[in-house]
């Protein structure tokens, strides 16, 4: 198996071959975790390509610090978060703009509309911070050090962030 | 625990977290949490390889237009590049002609001068100079008493060069005379070539 370095410098030799093994390689991982992060299938897959287009773009500065598969689901999160923030900001109505019959039909949490089916909607539910380092483990199977280095946390924060996450979703689901 | 389920503690840890799971119900449910949930939100949402494979189409041609892109720019000279360059030339060249004594274009006994140089080489040259600078050589009154008032016999200082009938004087490099004193003649011919065409 040819490592991932070797497939980026590879690819930054002109090689798009390279990078196609990449994608091969985290694509189905990347679309999971996407996918567990946004309620719109369309606009995973959007996240999923922009991710890999980032990447091949800035291919250039990656240092190896990290594997490129943590530094591709960080690119992803980045994006997922940017995507939050418009989404939020596209929902902020001016209250003077939205009717009385809206204002009462729409008294859900914003979360529980997610259009996930069965388990993976419980995911929705929980805490930004633990919906992240879950999704990270289940989907992207990422080892706690390196969902720590993308959260931002300690590996021991990770790893309590996961166990109370996973409770709570059994809980949920039973 | 996430350690225990993870395969990741020592052997004797290993067996202290199942001997505690046996006696703590709350801990054999989360034990059995993590071990099943994972499973089943994977199962839930594999994407299909039919979606994978069209966004791996997507991808890779859009990385081929990318690496086009980035080919087309390195291979290709980018000629505006030389705008600056070309710029930097102009200013230069300018600067150069405006600062040499002798060579301003508005006065009169400046171009006078360098006329006068290239007609004691090659009227032709003095005629190429003045279509070039793009000003007729025209000279000033001043530079007609200085060379008609002036006394022959006296070294006279045109263009930084003296030229006198009987001193030692400088002659232009090149010149096939350039060891010979300038006589009247030759000042008389030098005024015939200054008023052919060019002087006003």
């Amino acid at each position: 198996v040819v490592d991932d370095l070797r497939l980026i410098r590879g690819t930054l030799r002109g090689r798009c071959e390279d990078f196609g093994v990449l994608v091969d390689r985290y694509q189905g991982a990347l679309y999971a975790f996407v996918r567990s992060q946004l309620r719109d299938p369309a606009a995973a897959e959007d996240v999923v390509q922009v991710a890999f287009l980032r990447a091949f773009s800035g291919l250039r500065a990656f240092r190896g610090d990290a594997s490129f598969k943590t530094w591709i689901h960080q690119i992803a999160i980045n994006e997922c978060r940017a995507r939050y923030r418009d989404e939020q900001r596209r929902s902020e109505i001016a209250i003077e703009d939205v009717g009385e019959a809206a204002l009462c039909a729409d008294q859900h949490d914003p979360v529980d509309r997610v259009e996930h089916a069965g388990l993976h909607r419980w995911i929705g539910r929980l805490p930004p911070r633990q919906r992240s380092v879950v999704s990270l483990r289940v989907f992207s199977d990422l080892p706690f050090g390196e969902i720590a280095r993308i959260e931002g946390i300690s590996e021991n924060a990770a790893k309590v962030s996961y166990h109370h996450a996973v409770k709570k979703l059994r809980g949920w689901m039973s | 625990m996430v350690d225990y389920v993870d395969g990741s503690l020592a052997d004797s840890d290993a067996r202290l977290v199942e001997s505690h799971c046996r006696d703590c119900a709350g801990c054999a449910d989360a034990l059995v949490a993590l071990r099943e949930v994972p499973g089943l939100l994977c199962a839930e949402v594999a994407p299909s390889p039919e979606l994978l494979m069209r966004q791996r189409k997507e991808i890779l041609s859009a990385v081929e237009g990318l690496i086009r892109a980035e080919s087309g720019r390195t291979d290709g000279f980018d000629f505006r590049i030389l705008l600056p360059i070309a710029a930097a030339l102009v200013i230069a060249l300018a600067g150069l002609i405006s600062l040499r004594p002798g060579w301003y274009p508005e006065d009169g006994v400046g171009l006078a001068r360098a006329a006068f140089l290239f007609e004691m080489e090659d009227p032709q040259s003095a005629a190429a100079m003045s279509e070039i600078l793009g000003v007729p050589l025209v000279l000033s009154e001043r530079f007609w008493r200085g060379v008609v008032d002036a006394d022959l016999s006296a070294p006279l200082a045109v263009g930084g060069m003296s030229l006198g009938s009987s001193s030692a004087h400088d002659a232009p490099s090149g010149d096939d005379s350039s060891d010979d004193d300038l006589s009247d003649d030759d000042f008389m011919e030098i005024e015939e070539l200054l008023g052919m065409g060019f002087v006003g």
